[in-house]
This record gives structure tokens, sequence and C-alpha cells, in this order.
């Protein structure tokens, strides 16, 4: 039978490469640091080179740990998921507007600028922003068209740029600790950012005993605030309860979930009533990744995806970073340490400004 | 590749600069003194209903909430719960981004402005007005978002995974941006439209009966050609005899298109 399978993959986050991030995470690391986040006095979670904060740089390094020289440029489609992209270019363009930006503020050209720069003409760019879900609706949208075989592969790339613009705008809406994240804490006050990007090529063939796959994946609306989320949980809900649908899963069949889990005090509340909707008293392992390498915005979905991906290789749920007392109302196993999953099958939720839910199930095909 | 299931247009909705136009209400001129038609559309001109808000919302939101409402006014055979929203838009919230930024230079900063920098700031507005909670995808592919939107929504019907998609097409920028040096010079246009899908016929609905694929076509990158002028063909053939059938090429793409009453 056939399967999607993440045939390469390739990330880089505040704790380093794929390998370098999943062990560290499991080994209970963080790259929260105490500089001041754009002269705000909050921490953030930065990259291990500032390099890493242009695209092109980024983009540049992202590629160079892939091979893309055997795909078929006629049959591979490039998503490009992010919530702004690069910003800097739109900071640029109004603090300097004389100045033609190197990088162009449209998403579309962006995209453009990534397949020329890693040599690639795919037969088709699709740029998806669903805010901070638009990594594993990128996923979604390329399940469904590897699935329907009008292209062989998807290759997909997540980033968004952690700039003066973002920093300020969280700040503004009393989003950020100032202490750090502690997803589903008693303390939690606020979500930390981090900086991160990767990069995924998926396909669509028989799989082998060892092979990292989608098993699915699901998205719907809260259809409650613009910046809040619902109160109840049944829109995360919804979308868990579609991607176990679309991976023909049932929720008993899950080894772990790897939590959205951004430590704002509506967002865990929230996470844990969906959690508690969709599996009853008979919780898996729960762990959320944000308190040791902060939230990656849009790119992080498919980064946190890619990360667990790799942990149901390594049969280990990370710790969750920050998590020393239960803070929310549901008895959701919070793992604060590292732990095997029940099976290596793991649900990753996401959700975005705009009520916009997603989750994806994947898995090490056995 | 797998066949598609049949997909109806149960209702749709523009507004553009020659005025609005809906499935139920059919062609409707803009005041003579409304010079900013569309920006300057009212809420009492597409929504019976109070949205203190509607005043407030910058122009792509504005734009795609009027295009949702005139689409969802004549019909009322959708379930909220099992309807999604696709949206394509050319550039987003570009015009918000530039007023947070200069808000942020000024030394202001605005929570409510940041709120809406994001080009998914459409479907909240829509999915909160209207309570639709199924699944969402929103495409920034400049001026070809909103046939790959289109095309998004029918997958996600094919699957089974809504019953029904409100798929809008927008594209939402002040004045003072069009000038902005990124920006094709075709793009002055301001402009949405709603299309709601279903998979299944409807009692009170249009019931016209949509195909659209596409191949691609790298030696045709006509992408600054602005997608608008398709759809407003497409939405005067529907009003007029109820059919519509175009091979349109845009973007490295080559979209076969057609639309019958059934």
């Amino acid at each position: 039978m056939k399967r999607i399978v993440i045939e390469q993959s390739a990330i880089v986050t505040p704790l380093g490469s794929l390998s370098e991030t999943t062990s560290d995470l499991i080994e209970g690391a963080h790259a929260i640091s105490t500089d001041p986040l754009f002269e705000l006095p909050v921490p953030f979670a930065p990259f291990p080179d500032t390099r890493f904060r242009n695209l092109t740089e980024c983009a540049s390094y992202l590629e160079s740990q892939i091979d893309l020289t055997e795909i078929n440029n006629d049959s591979t489609i490039f998503i490009y998921c992010t919530a702004k992209g690069d910003i800097s270019a739109v900071e640029n363009s109004v603090l300097t507007p004389d100045v033609t930006t190197v990088i162009s503020p449209l998403l579309d050209k962006q995209a453009d600028m990534l397949c020329e720069l890693m040599n690639i003409q795919p037969a088709e760019k699709l740029v998806i922003s669903n805010a901070c879900a638009s990594g594993s609706v990128g996923i979604e949208i390329a399940v469904e068209l590897l699935r329907m075989e009008k292209y062989t592969h998807a290759l997909l790339f997540g980033f968004d740029c952690l700039s003066r613009f973002t920093a300020s705008g969280f700040y503004t809406l009393s989003a950020l600790s100032d202490t750090g994240a502690r997803p589903f804490d008693a303390e939690r006050n606020g979500l930390t950012m981090g900086e991160g990007a990767g990069i995924a090529l998926l396909s669509y063939r028989s799989a082998y005993e060892g092979d990292s796959i989608v098993r699915g994946a699901g998205s719907s609306n809260d259809a409650n605030h613009r910046t809040g989320p619902s109160r109840t949980g049944e829109g995360l809900f919804s979308a868990a309860q579609a991607a176990l649908r679309d991976a023909s899963c049932a929720p008993e069949s899950i080894g772990g979930v790897k939590c959205h889990g951004t430590a704002t005090p509506y967002n865990d509340a929230m996470e844990a009533k969906a959690l508690t909707l969709l599996f009853g008293d008979n919780y898996p392992p729960c762990s959320s990744l944000k308190g040791a390498i902060g939230h990656l915005s849009g790119a992080g979905s498919l980064v946190e995806v890619l990360i667990a991906a790799e942990c149901c290789k390594r049969n280990k749920l990370p710790p969750t970073i920050g998590y020393t007392t239960h803070g929310v109302d549901e008895p959701i196993p919070v793992s604060s340490k590292a732990q095997s999953l029940l099976t290596p099958r793991i649900l990753c939720l996401a959700a975005g400004f705009g009520g916009l839910n997603s989750a994806v199930v994947v898995e090490e095909y056995e | 590749m797998n066949n598609m299931a049949p997909v109806y247009i149960q209702s749709y909705s523009a507004l553009r600069k020659t005025g609005m136009y809906s499935s139920a209400k059919g062609h409707v001129s803009w005041h003579e003194d409304q010079s900013g038609a569309p920006l300057d559309v009212q809420r009492k001109q597409v929504y019976e209903k109070l949205h203190t808000g509607f005043g407030k919302l910058n122009a792509p939101d504005k734009l795609a909430f009027s295009a949702a409402a005139l689409a969802l006014a004549g019909c009322n055979e959708y379930n909220g719960n099992t309807t999604g929203i696709c949206v394509g838009t050319a550039y987003g919230s570009l015009s918000t981004d530039m007023r947070y930024m200069e808000s942020l230079v000024n030394g202001f900063p605005s929570p409510s402005c940041f709120a809406a920098t994001l080009p998914s700031s459409p479907v909240a507005e829509v999915a909160i007005q209207f309570k639709l909670k199924g699944p969402n995808r929103v495409i920034v592919n400049s001026v070809a978002s909103g046939f790959p939107a289109l095309e998004s929504a029918i997958r996600i019907l094919s699957a089974g995974k809504a019953e029904a998609m409100l798929t809008i097409v927008v594209n939402g920028l002040e004045p003072v941006d069009t000038q902005l040096p990124f920006i094709p010079v075709d793009t002055d246009n301001n402009y949405s439209y709603a299309f709601l899908l279903t998979v299944h016929h409807t009692e009170t609905g249009c019931n016209y009966n949509l195909s659209l694929t596409h191949e691609n076509n790298k030696q045709n990158n006509s992408r600054n050609r602005s997608e608008e002028s398709y759809f407003y063909n497409m939405l005067s053939a529907m009003m007029e005899n109820g059919t519509y059938s175009n091979t349109i090429n845009l973007d490295n793409k080559q979209y076969t298109i057609s639309i019958k009453k059934e």
C-alpha cells in the first residue's frame, strides 16, 4: 500500500540540525537566551548562527543538507509555508523606501527566489499562509496532491523571519513571557519566540520498514476569535479528528502527542480540553517543544512535525521544558522527562491566529 | 490522476469597481458618491445584521467579508460546522503590514493593527461572523491566487473533508500602496469574489456544475495579468446565460474551466 513518505528533510532550530535538535530535546536541553528580543525585556530562542535570519542564507544551508539533484521538476510541486515570510523586507520598505530591497516583500516572489536558489524549476509553486499552522496545512495539501498522483514529489519549505515587526506585535498583544515559555505549567505566562526553518521532500510510494511517513492530516476553524483560541477546544479537537480519520487511525493507536503548547494561559487550557475530547481519560504522553526552542511561527508546525518524525524513529517523546507544576484543568500527562512512545506514531497539533487549527499524524513505518 | 467528485456552485458574489454582483441580488451599481468603491462599501449594502467592527476592518478583510455576506445571503442550505473557507489573495495583508510598521516606527505599535497583519486575516473575519468551522486554506500567489484556491476547495470537497467550501478571491490594497515599487502597475483595482461550493445539489441553490483543472506549462508565465478579469468574465457569463467555459493561461498554468447550470 502506498504511503506519504518523508524522503528527505532538514531543519535548523536554535538547537541546530534535525539530529542535534532531536537529541538535545530528548536530553532536556533548551536554547532560550536571556538576551533581549529586539530591545524588548523578554527572552527568545535564537538561531545558532545569526546568518540564518537571512532567507537566502537559511535556504542555502537547508538545501545543502538534502539532495535535490534527482527530483523530476516536471512532477514536483514546491510549497512555501509561511505566516509572514521574510517580513524584514516590509520593514526595509518603510525604513528605507528609496532603497530597492534584495528580497521582495511579496511571498510569491520569495518562493520564486527560493526555487532559483535551490536550482529547481518545479511544475507548480504554491504559497500557503495559514498563520502559525502554515507548515502543517502545507503538509495536508501535499498529502492531497500526492495521493491524487498529480505530482510524484512535494518539496515543502517553512520559514518565518523573527524580526522587530513580529516581536513587537506579540509584545503589544501581551503574549510574550518575561521569563520563558512554560507550557502547561501553573506559572505559565506567555510564549517565547524562536527562530527556525525546515525543508522536506515528500513522495507517495510503497513504504518500507523504517520509513518516516505522514499518515494523515486535517484542519478546522474555531470560528471564535481573531487572536485567541476557543475556550472549548472543539476546533482543535475537530482538526485532530479529521487527521485521524484521514490517517485511518483510532485515538488509542496514537503513541504520543506533540502539542502546540505555546504556554499562553488560554492556548494550553484549550488544548488540554481538545485532548480530553479526543482521548477521554486514555491519554497518550503529551509534550510541547516550545519551552526549549520557542515558537517558530508559521514555519514551526513544519519543523515540529519533522522533529516528531525523528522522535518516532528514536521511539522517544521529549520532555516539556518549563513544565513543573500541572497548570491545566484536565489531567493530561505532560511529559516532564523523556519517555518511550506507546507506539512510534505521533499526533502533531498546531493552532494559529484566526482559529486556524491543523493536525498531522506521523509515524515510523513498521 | 484520480477523478474529482462533481462540485456545484450554489451561490456567488463579487465587489469590483463597476458595482456589486450576487446570485441573490443581481447587479447593484455603486452610489454616485462612492468614489472609492469597492473599498468604501458600507455594511448595510452587503449585510442586514449588525457588525459593529465593520468600519475598522482592513481592506482585504472588508472586501472578503462583504463578498461572503453577499454570497451567503441567498443560501440557507449550508451547515457551518462542515463548511470551510479557501482564500486566494494577491497581496495578503500588505497594506496593514505597512501601516503597522509605520506605527512601530512612530513609537506606538498598534495591537489591533498587528492582529490583522496576516494573509489569513480574511478567513478569521468570515469564519467568526458566519460560524464556518471547516478546513481553511490561504493561498498567496500574487495575481494568480484565486484559481488555486478554487482548486484547493474542490480537492477538499472531493476528499470528503467538508460538505461545502466558501472560496474567496480578494485583493485589498490601500491606494497609497499601489505605488510601491514591487507592486505591478495593474493592481489598483481592489476586488473580491465569493463562491459557495458543494458536492450535492441543493433545493434553493444555483446548482452550477463546476469543472476546473490545470496543466502546468512553464513556457507560459503570464503572471503580469490580473486574474480579476477572468473572474469577472466568468461571473458575467454565469449571470447572463448560466454557462461558461474557457481556457486560461496564467502563472505557468493552463486552466480549463467549465460551468454549466443543471
